[in-house]
Parts: C-alpha cells; structure tokens; sequence
C-alpha cells in the first residue's frame, strides 16, 4: 500500500458530496473515483464509506435507487439533492478556510 | 426539512430493518462483484479475485455494525437488548422485581378501575338535551298536581316546568305477566328532557288530563325484550295494569329516565277534580333553564315560587315547602350518593398508587446500585452516560410495563367488583370497562415508569450512584446515601397511615352499625311483590287475590309466617304524613306529627319478628265493618301519650281519604322500617283488610326457616299460578336487603380495608426495601468495625435505629395529614367521631410495628456481616 493512506475521517463525506455534485454513482464507482483522482494517495475505508453514504441519505444530502449498470448488475446509485447542494457549499467553504490555516501554520518561519 | 427526514430514514429502518439489510446485502454484494471482476482482470483466477475481494472489504460483520450504525436506529437495538436484559434478569432473579411490578400493578389496576367508575358515573353524559339546564326541585315525591300548575305559572327562569312519579304494573305479554317499573310523567317531560324517540312520538299537551286516551311510550328495551321488537309497534295497544292503552312512541336505545330500570313511561291524570289533584304529593319537579337566564335569577325564580307556596298553601312543619327550597342539577339528583364515595375512594387508591411508585422507583434504584461494578465497568468500556440512562429508563419501562399489563387486567376484574360493590343501583348496568381504561392503564404505567426512572438517573446524573463516581472503591466509609430514599420511606409511610387510619375510622363505625338493633329480625325474610292489573280486577277481587296468595305462601313448605304489607321494611322506604291525635290540640293544624303508614296483613309482626310490647296485634276479625284499629309503635305511643296508656286512643289520618278515627289496640316494638340510621320515623299500623280501598300491589312476606334463597324460589313460584292477570316480581332477600341498606359504610370498609391492607404492605415493603439496601451498601464498613471490635447489637442498633428515623418521621406527618383529612369523611361515619382516637393510634401502631420489623431483618443481617468476606468483595 505505500503511499496510500486512509481518508481523514469527517473529510470523506465531504468528498462523496464532491463527487456526487459531478453525477450520479454507485459506492464502487465512487471509491475508484476518489482512488483514480487522488492519484492514488487516498483511499476509503469500504465500511466508512457505505456508513457514510447511508447517513448522508439519512441526513436528505443525498438520495438513491437501484439501477442496471452496464455490464447488468443491479447496483444502488446515489445523487446529490438540494439540501445536499447546501452542504456541499457549507463544507467547501470550511474546508479552504480550515486548509488556509493549516498551510499558515505550516509555512510559519518564526 | 433534513430533520424530518432524518426523522422518516430512522422511523423506515427501525420499522423494516429486513428491507434495510437486504438493500445492504445486495449493495456490499455489488461491491465485492466489481471488486473481483477488477482483479480477475488483472489476472486473478476467479475463486482467488473472490476472495482477495472479501479481504479486502475487511471484517464483513464488523464493516456491517459501522454500517449500520449509520442508520441511526442504535437505541432501538439498544433499547432491544436493555428489555431481553431486564426480562433475564427478572426470570432469573424474580423475587423483588417481582414485588415491584405486582404492588406496581395493583395501584394501576385499582386506579383505572376505580376512574372508569367515576368516569363513566361523574362524565358519561346523560341521555338527554343540554343536561346543564336540566334542575330537580326539592323535596322528592311530593309535589301535588296542584301546586306543579300553581308553580308552572309563576316560574320566569324556566322555559318548561314537568312532572313525574314512578309507578310498577303489569304488562301482559304472550309469556304472561311482567312487572314493569315505569315513570308517570307530565306532557311536558320528554320536550323538557329534549330527547326525542326513536319511533312515533312522545306526549302532547292535554294527555296528561282528563278525557284523554290511555297512552304510552316504551324504552327501546322493553320493546325489543318483551314486544317482540315489533317494526309497527307505535299505534298498536298492550295491556298494561289490565287498561288497554295505546302505544305512541318508543324511546332510543340507551336512553333512560329517571333510571335504567324505567322502561316505559305513561301520562300522569292531573284531574284538579280527584282527590289526589289536591291531597298527598307524590311528584318530583323537573324543569329546562331558560337559555336567557342566570344562577341568580334561578334562585330569585325558587325563592319567590317558596314564598307563593307559603301563602296559597298551609304546610305541616314537618314538610314545610317553603323552607329549604332549592333545585339540584339532573345529575346531582341521579347520582348524588355516589359522588362522594367515588372522590374518597378515588382519593385512596392514588395514594395507594403514589406508593407504589415510591415502592417501585426505591427498587429501581436499589436494582441500580446492586449492579454498580456492572455499570462502572461499562463507563470504562467507554459506555455514555447518555446510554446508561437509556439502559435504566428502558428497564423502568419494561417493568412498568409487565406491571400496566397485569394491572389492566385486574383493572377489569376489579372494575366488575366495584360495579357490584358500590353504591349504585341499576345504573352499575350501564357502566363499561372500555378501551379508555385500557388506555388509561397504560398510559399511566408508562408515565409511572418514566416516573420511576427519573430518582436513579437524578443519582447517575449527580454521580451519586455508588460504583460509578468510585465510591466502592473507598468502601463505606461514607454515610448519606442520598436524600431520596428517606424521603421516599418518609413520604411512603404517611401515606401509609392516612388510609389506614380512615380504614380504621370505617371498621370502628360498620362495627357500631352492626350493633345497630333494627327491632325485627331480618335473617330468613323472605319477599316478592305481588302486581295486579288494577283496572281488569276489582277491589274485591284483589282483595281475596292478597287474601289467596297469604295463604298459598303460607302452604310453602319452609315458610313459617306469611303476610302481606304495602312495603317492604328498608329496601322500599317510604311515605309519611300528618296525623291527628284525639285530644292533643296543641299537636294539631300545621303541628301534626308525620307517621308512616302501613297497611299489613295479621302475620306481619310474626313473619318479620316485630314483638306486640302492649295490647294485642291484628287479628282475622279486624275486617271491614268491624272497629277501626291501629297499632302503632313504641315512639308513636311516647310522643302522643307520654306517660300514659295508649290503648283505647284514638287516631286519624287523612291518606286513604277516610277520617274515622282508628282506636289503638296495640303497641308494636320499635322497628326500623326506613333507615337503619338517623332518627326513626314514628309508625302506625293499620289492619289492610280495614283499607277503605284495595291497593293495586302488595308485598307478601314470609319467614322461612330454611335456606331463604329456595323459599323464595318457591313462593314465586306457588304465586305465579295465582291469576294470569298478575305478575310477581322482585324477590328480595330481606337478610341481604339489609346488608343492602348497611351497604354503604360496609362496602366502603370493604374497599377501604383493602387499601389500609396494601398500605401497610406497601409501607413495610418499602422500608425492608431501603433498609435492606442501606445495609447491602454499608456492608464493608460494617465488618471493618465487626472486626474492629464494635459488638454485633450496636451495629443491629444502628441500623434499625437508621430505618426507624424515616419512619417515625412518616408516621407524625401521616397522623397530621390523616387528621386534617378525617374531616371530610365525617358524613360516612357512624358512632364514631372524626377524631377517633383508637383509629389514629392502631393505624400508626400498625405502621411503626411494620416498619420495626422491616429493619430489623436486615439489621439482623447487618449484625452478622462477616469482616473478611465484606472487605475481600471489593
């Protein structure tokens, strides 16, 4: 595994909403999705991952149903609803302030 | 909006938690499918790609539990796991959590009971228009024709004025005779009611006077139980009292006027020509408030209606109508004597309840603190406290629970007792133990649960809990378990001493009621009462009809004495008025003394066992024709010749509408033929074959001196042969009429015993309860000073020393509250006064001596705690 590490926990749902806000998918898709886009530096643990996405449905941030994908299996695909929008919005903003003050932190000289 | 949804999502997977397991089944099982397809691509064969893909998904079952979590029903599972735990620990160890639920569930059960009772009596609405209009005026059966037309015109607050009787006659059916108790109303009764009949129509004006047709309206009952139900029933004719009469109407199912055993209703003949227009009352007044009209002008209206009365009419003193006027609501009248009974009665089962939750939240919370180093072990494993609450309100609840269930269930047979125990005459027929009570009984075991849980999650909150803030590790050495218990017994044991001591006040008075000597013996009296059809038989014929039917009576085998009266001692009640004493002038006018009057048969004195103290009784010859005779009774004799000899007197009185004089020739043994209480009316007997007139019913009445149940069965039979034209009806046991009559004060102490019973069960319960947990929780620092030397009795001593303190307290409060609420049921005292003494001190005997014993259990063991086992349990 190397290089890899896990998704800081409290980030992931911010990233499922991310993702999410692009289009509609499925769990795989979206743990291959943060894998491929975080070249490989992030991974999700399986069990957060789905725990996540079942509480953001519970929370009315996401929605979901079940549908064919392309090679035939039934799989269960999630989608961003409005509310979701919001707190995609909310977390953004958080998240680059949070960031910011890490990165002053970081670069500190004195 | 996401709050609600939340809400819905949580509601969805607590509800069908196989749907949500089956969706995350299929979803993990997706997963786990991509995942191999992506490593057979990379060249896994496929058994290996399937299961490199399960290991890496990691712990399945672990990844599900985080999984599930998400959905937010973690407290419903918890709550799953805390009830399965509580029902464990309960099959396991029974006996306290046992004594809980059971005192937890009689308190419930009598509770409901008890407020169904009341409900359906003080709430049920009755079945007329507007019942808070509705007002009965004073004095009872005893209103003229004349003066109900004198006051109809002069009322200004009334929008109507009706008047009504009750009457018992015989209906002839194709099954032969039945006696049916009816009311004999005014026109007016049913518009002034505001009730309107099911079939036909109720009575116009003028049915009620003379020249009109015999008409009548039936209850629902009468007509589907003895009418076949007949669709065109209105219009046709039935034979009531031997008078054709016409039916007009039948009355809606459930209604019922003045009570449920009226089941028809005729017009009142209101003649100003009859002698009855002018003579004896014998109505009751009922009339609808006008809308416009206030409490004031209500009373202004009675007031001045009093007064009118007083100046068109002269009164004897002893019926005075212009004293005492006022009008009671319909429900007043209807339900007067069990109001008082149900709010005392009321009053002692929630105290009983309050106990019980004492009881039970004191056990609970021992329950608590015996699982101490289970809770604190699991405050280490990282349990919230949050989740200890939940653990403890969800174990308060499933035993409340256990408890509102078995105490809905005694609700009901309890319900079933009181029906038949109370006070409440035919009207315990209408009352259903409904889904209400059900309701009730669970609501109230759902709020005495939370109730209940609140005392150990205060301590929890407050770190108190001995365990969990570390106590147990510095073993005992501190005192003070908390307030709360001490209180608790404290509060327990006051309660405790006000029902026993009110107990106690009912034992004292029903013993003295039973010493009561009514001056006839009851036991083995045995009566039926005898309805002829007035109108189709002549005096004559009933008069040999009575005569017949003493002598068919008499030939019963059993029966001693047979004889047949106007009234039956106590249960009828009964009538009384003016009589005039030849050469007591200063007793005459508006001063003559008021008598009853009864109309027997020779063997009246034997069969009820009334002694002849002077001259002699009635005999065969005292007919018709023959001297006039009475024999009157031993108060009578006082008050019209004291000192004197009574035979030879005379008497007169106007009630059959002869004066003659009547010349006493006996002086009967005072004899209680009202009331067993209170003072006794003044009687005069008169021989019935003397009666100027036959009455349309008797009372036959014999000794039986076998089983009176059988007698009966019996007599009713040998009389039912009689005439097709007569019907017998209630048979009554004079024993248990009685019993009846005493019933009041004898079903309270009934009732009453019972909770004084629980009481001081409840009281004791709870002071082992406390004592023996104070004991369990001291046990280290009792054998620390065992070993230290201190001597078994001190540490006995102190303990009971510690258990009594509460309950001394308790006991003085409860004395003070028992007083001050000792007052109010004065009115149902007998021979004994509110402030009884012996009452006060057996009741706080009784407590202390439970409580004594109580502490002294576990102060036994506290005494012979072993040192080296007590300090190796920490």
């Amino acid at each position: 595994m190397g290089t890899e590490s896990w998704v800081i926990r409290g980030t992931l749902d911010m990233l499922i909403l991310k993702l999410l806000s692009l289009e509609p998918m499925h769990g795989w898709g979206i743990a291959e999705r943060i894998q491929r886009l975080s070249g490989d530096t992030l991974r999700a643990q399986q069990g957060s991952l789905y725990s996540s996405l079942h509480r953001l449905t519970r929370e009315g941030w996401i929605r979901s149903w079940w549908a064919e994908t392309e090679n035939g299996r039934q799989a269960r695909y999630y989608e961003l609803t409005r509310a979701g929008a919001r707190q995609l919005a909310h977390e953004t903003s958080q998240w680059e302030r949070l960031a910011a003050g890490v990165a002053r932190v970081m670069t500190a000289t004195v | 909006m996401p709050r609600l949804a939340d809400l819905w999502f949580r509601l969805k997977a607590a509800l069908f938690p196989g749907r949500f397991e089956r969706e995350l089944d299929r979803e993990i099982g997706f997963h786990l499918a991509m995942q191999a397809d992506e490593l057979r691509k990379q060249g896994l064969p496929p058994e290996e790609a399937r299961r490199e893909a399960q290991r890496r998904f990691g712990g399945l079952a672990r990844e599900r539990e985080t999984i599930r979590d998400a959905w937010g029903v973690g407290w419903i599972a918890d709550a799953r796991t805390d009830a399965a735990r509580t029902l464990r620990h309960l099959l396991r160890r029974p006996g306290s959590a046992m004594l809980g639920i059971v005192t937890l569930a009689i308190g419930i059960g009598a509770t409901v009971a008890i407020a169904s009772v009341a409900r359906g009596l003080l709430l049920r609405p009755l079945p007329v228009r507007d019942e808070a209009g509705l007002r009965v005026f004073w004095s009872d059966y005893n209103w003229r024709g004349v003066e109900f037309d004198f006051a109809k015109e002069r009322l200004q607050a009334f929008d109507r004025l009706a008047a009504f009787s009750t009457d018992l006659a015989t209906l002839r059916t194709d099954q032969g005779g039945v006696a049916v108790m009816h009311g004999v109303v005014s026109a007016e009764l049913f518009d002034v009611l505001g009730t309107a009949p099911q079939l036909g129509r109720t009575f116009r004006a003028g049915e009620d006077r003379p020249g009109a047709e015999p008409t009548i309206v039936l209850s629902h009952q009468l007509w589907q139980n003895e009418l076949g139900g007949a669709p065109d029933i209105v219009g046709r004719r039935i034979v009531l009292g031997g008078e054709p009469t016409t039916v007009i109407g039948v009355m809606p199912r459930g209604f019922y006027f003045p009570a449920p055993e009226f089941r028809a209703w005729r017009p009142l003949m209101l003649d100003p020509a009859a002698s009855d227009y002018q003579g004896n009352g014998w109505l009751v007044l009922l009339g609808r408030v006008s809308r416009a009209a206030g409490e004031p002008a209500v009373a202004g209206d009675i007031a001045a209606l009093a007064k009118a009365l007083g100046e068109r009419f002269t009164y004897p003193v002893a019926w005075d109508k212009t004293k005492g006027a006022y009008v009671r609501t319909l429900r007043q009248y209807l339900h007067g004597d069990a109001r008082p009974v149900l709010l005392l009665l009321l009053g002692a089962v929630a105290m009983v309840l309050l106990m019980a939750c004492a009881n039970t939240a004191a056990l609970i919370l021992a329950r608590t603190t015996d699982r101490a180093g289970e809770l604190s072990l699991r405050v280490a494993l990282g349990a919230g406290r949050g989740r200890l609450i939940r653990q403890i309100v969800t174990e308060s609840l499933v035993l409340s629970s256990l408890a509102g269930l078995l105490g809905a269930t005694l609700a009901a047979s309890l319900f079933g007792v009181l029906v038949a125990r109370l006070p409440l005459g035919t009207f315990g027929g209408l009352l259903r133990m409904d889904w209400a009570g059900f309701l009730i009984a669970f609501g109230l075991s759902i709020a005495v649960g939370l109730l209940v849980a609140a005392l150990p999650v205060r301590a929890l909150l407050q770190g108190r809990l001995a365990g969990i803030a570390g106590e147990r590790s510095s073993p005992g050495l501190r005192r003070g378990p908390g307030r709360a218990h001490p209180v608790l017994v404290g509060v327990e044991v006051a309660l405790a001493v006000i029902l026993a001591t009110g107990s106690a006040l009912f034992v004292r008075s029903v013993a003295k009621l039973a010493a009561i000597d009514p001056g006839f013996d009851p036991t083995g009296v045995v009566a039926v009462t005898l309805v002829t059809s007035e109108s189709e038989m002549p005096g004559e014929v009933r008069r040999q009809l009575f005569r017949d039917a003493v002598e068919r009576a008499g030939a019963v085998p059993g029966i001693v004495h047979a004889a047949v009266v106007s009234r039956l001692p106590v249960r009828d009640g009964g009538w009384q008025g003016p009589v005039e004493i030849e050469g007591r002038a200063d007793l005459d006018g508006p001063n003559r003394p008021n008598s009853l009057f009864r109309p027997v048969s020779p063997a009246f004195f034997d069969a009820l066992g009334i002694a002849i103290v002077r001259g002699r009784g009635f005999e065969p010859t005292d007919r018709q024709g023959g001297q006039a005779v009475t024999i009157v009774s031993e108060g009578f004799a006082r008050l019209a010749w004291p000192g004197q000899d009574p035979i030879g007197r005379r008497i007169r009185t106007g009630v059959t509408g002869d004066t003659t004089w009547t010349t006493v020739v006996g002086i009967a043994e005072e004899a209680r033929l009202v009331r067993l209480t209170g003072d006794n009316p003044l009687v005069m007997y008169v021989p019935m074959e003397q009666l100027p007139f036959a009455l349309p019913g008797v009372n036959v009445v014999a000794r039986a001196s076998g089983d009176p149940d059988a007698a009966l069965a019996a007599i009713t039979r040998s009389l039912r042969g009689l005439d097709p034209r007569i019907a017998i009806d209630r048979p009554t046991n004079l024993g248990a009429a009685i019993e009846t009559s005493l019933a009041e004060p004898l079903r309270l102490r009934f009732l009453l015993s019972l909770f004084a019973v629980m009481a001081v069960t409840l009281g004791a319960v709870g002071v082992y309860g406390v004592v023996s947990y104070a004991v369990a929780r001291r046990q280290a620092e009792f054998g620390v000073r065992l070993a230290l030397g201190a001597t078994p009795s001190r540490v006995v001593a102190e303990v009971v020393g510690g258990g009594m303190r509460p309950v001394i307290v308790g006991a003085l409060g409860g004395l003070a509250g028992a007083a001050l609420l000792a007052r109010s049921i004065a009115g149902f005292l007998y021979g004994v006064t509110p402030a009884d003494l012996p009452s006060y001190l057996a009741a706080t005997g009784a407590l202390l001596l439970a409580g004594l014993i109580a502490s002294v259990m576990p102060g036994w063991r506290a005494g012979r705690v072993d040192p080296v086992r007590a300090l190796r349990a920490d």
